[in-house]
């Protein structure tokens, strides 16, 4: 039944109401004549019924409440980042200070200064590696709970990682709204930043979503991202498209 | 619902949950129907709602926040999907193998399906077909939103949009077929005349 062939796909926008008046017109006139379209109008039509009445789908236990933590975990670990920061600072202040004491020696008794240098090189080490627990310093007992503070957020970052929520729900009570969120270790897609960086990616063949912000990106190009391109976070090298969070960062 | 939204991109999380609670069902459904397990449902939802969550400040409200979360879905579906190859679907109804004629399927004289069996049978059909029909079916059929809609979805042409379910229904027609004792009971003459009823009243 060759005319069935030609008539599949408008019976098929019939049945989804999705014709012409006049398209509707030609493909009633044809079935009156045909009943192999009849009857398969007849048999989509209770497919689709079938499918309709498909019973609803239960949401898995817990799924709420996971994504909801996840989400507070998200804020806790951009809290976890400007905690780093404050601390970095502080850090560096405390450094300054000691060098004031060393070289104002009126101010400082000669006994102090050289446990407090040796402060300071303890927390120019941590800064070093990138650590944050200025209050393990002896010199820096300014900040004594900032210290504990850091900790603090960092067990919940890394309960988050294990996907434990035990004691979660104390440990995020305090979530203020904040303007963005900069986890980008626990971004479901990859992160690539830079100047121009939506532009530069779709000259290279990247897809837009309308919408989001994504883009889908052919994996060669993410593979060598031109010079001022930084990639964040992992991807499915199988993939043929990586769909990629740009974020523009000024040169 | 706009309002939720914008208190969301703000960064209020309870406007955000209360998001969550009105799409989680749908989004769940439509992952477990991509993904055909519940492991993978549950990943893919939650990827799609903390892809919302992470990107919800730069979405353009000129869109709807359904659609950007379905696209959200259906794109962690495809990665999960991709990532796993999905194995050997039961029955291949592979692009080269059908476009039947269609034929008069001949009525056999077996009981009638019931109703579950019915639907048992059909979601068999509908599992089978290659993902790019699969998706645009489910989205349609069991999501009942326009083809506009998911072509915004998929980010696929109308036109392909329109050929991939007709021909994703076509496969699936011929799949039942062979399957047997699926159309007689529901192209019996009383059934027929139903539907003509309801064509009659939609075209009215």
């Amino acid at each position: 039944m060759s005319c069935c062939k030609e008539y599949a796909q408008s019976i098929s926008e019939y049945l989804d109401g999705a014709l012409t008046e006049k398209e509707q017109q030609l493909l009633l006139e044809h079935m009156e004549g045909c009943e192999k379209c009849r009857n398969y109008l007849a048999e989509l039509a209770a497919m689709q019924d079938v499918l309709a009445e498909s019973e609803a789908v239960a949401l898995p236990e817990g799924f709420h409440e996971s994504v909801m933590n996840k989400v507070r975990a998200k804020k806790r670990a951009k809290k976890a980042m400007l905690w780093k920061r404050y601390a970095a600072v502080a850090a560096c202040a405390a450094i300054v200070l000691v060098g004031a004491v060393r070289l104002m020696p009126d101010f400082g008794a000669n006994s102090a200064a050289p446990e407090a240098a040796a402060g300071g090189a303890d927390i120019a080490a941590q800064m070093e590696e990138g650590a944050a627990s200025p209050a393990e310093a002896p010199a820096a007992a300014e900040t004594p709970s900032l210290g504990g503070e850091v900790r603090a957020v960092e067990d919940a970052v890394e309960e988050q990682k294990g996907y434990s929520y035990a004691s979660e729900t104390e440990l995020l009570a305090d979530t203020e709204p904040m303007e963005k969120v900069e986890s980008e270790e626990e971004l479901p897609f990859p992160i690539v930043r830079g100047e121009n960086v939506r532009e530069t990616l779709l000259s290279l063949g990247a897809t837009e979503l309308s919408g989001p912000p994504w883009l889908l990106v052919p994996v060669e190009v993410l593979e060598s991202l031109p010079e001022g391109l930084e990639l964040v976070g992992e991807y499915d090298e199988t993939a043929e498209l990586i769909t990629v969070l740009p974020e523009e960062v000024a040169a | 619902m706009n309002e939720l939204v914008s208190r969301a991109k703000r960064g209020d999380e309870a406007a955000f949950e209360q998001l969550v609670t009105a799409h989680e069902k749908k989004i769940y459904a439509l992952c477990l129907r991509m993904c055909e397990n519940e492991e993978d449902a549950q990943e893919a939802a939650q990827d799609a709602f903390l892809a919302a969550w992470s990107g919800l400040a730069s979405f353009r409200e000129d869109a709807a926040f359904s659609t950007w979360l379905y696209r959200l879905a259906v794109n962690a579906c495809t990665d999960i999907l991709r990532r796993r190859k999905r194995k050997g679907q039961g029955v291949s109804l592979d692009d080269e193998e059908v476009f039947l004629e269609i034929e008069d399927s001949a009525p056999t004289p077996e009981r009638a399906l019931e109703q579950k069996e019915a639907a048992a049978l059909v979601n068999e059909a509908l599992s089978a077909l290659p993902d790019e029909y699969r998706q645009v079916l489910i989205l349609r059929e069991l999501h009942q939103l326009s083809y506009q809609e998911i072509a915004d979805i998929t980010l696929l042409e109308l036109g392909t949009v329109k050929s991939r379910i007709s021909r994703g229904r076509t496969l699936m027609r011929n799949y039942l077929t062979a399957a047997g004792n699926f159309f007689e009971q529901f192209t019996s003459k009383e059934v027929k005349k139903d539907l003509r009823r309801k064509r009659s009243e939609r075209e009215t």
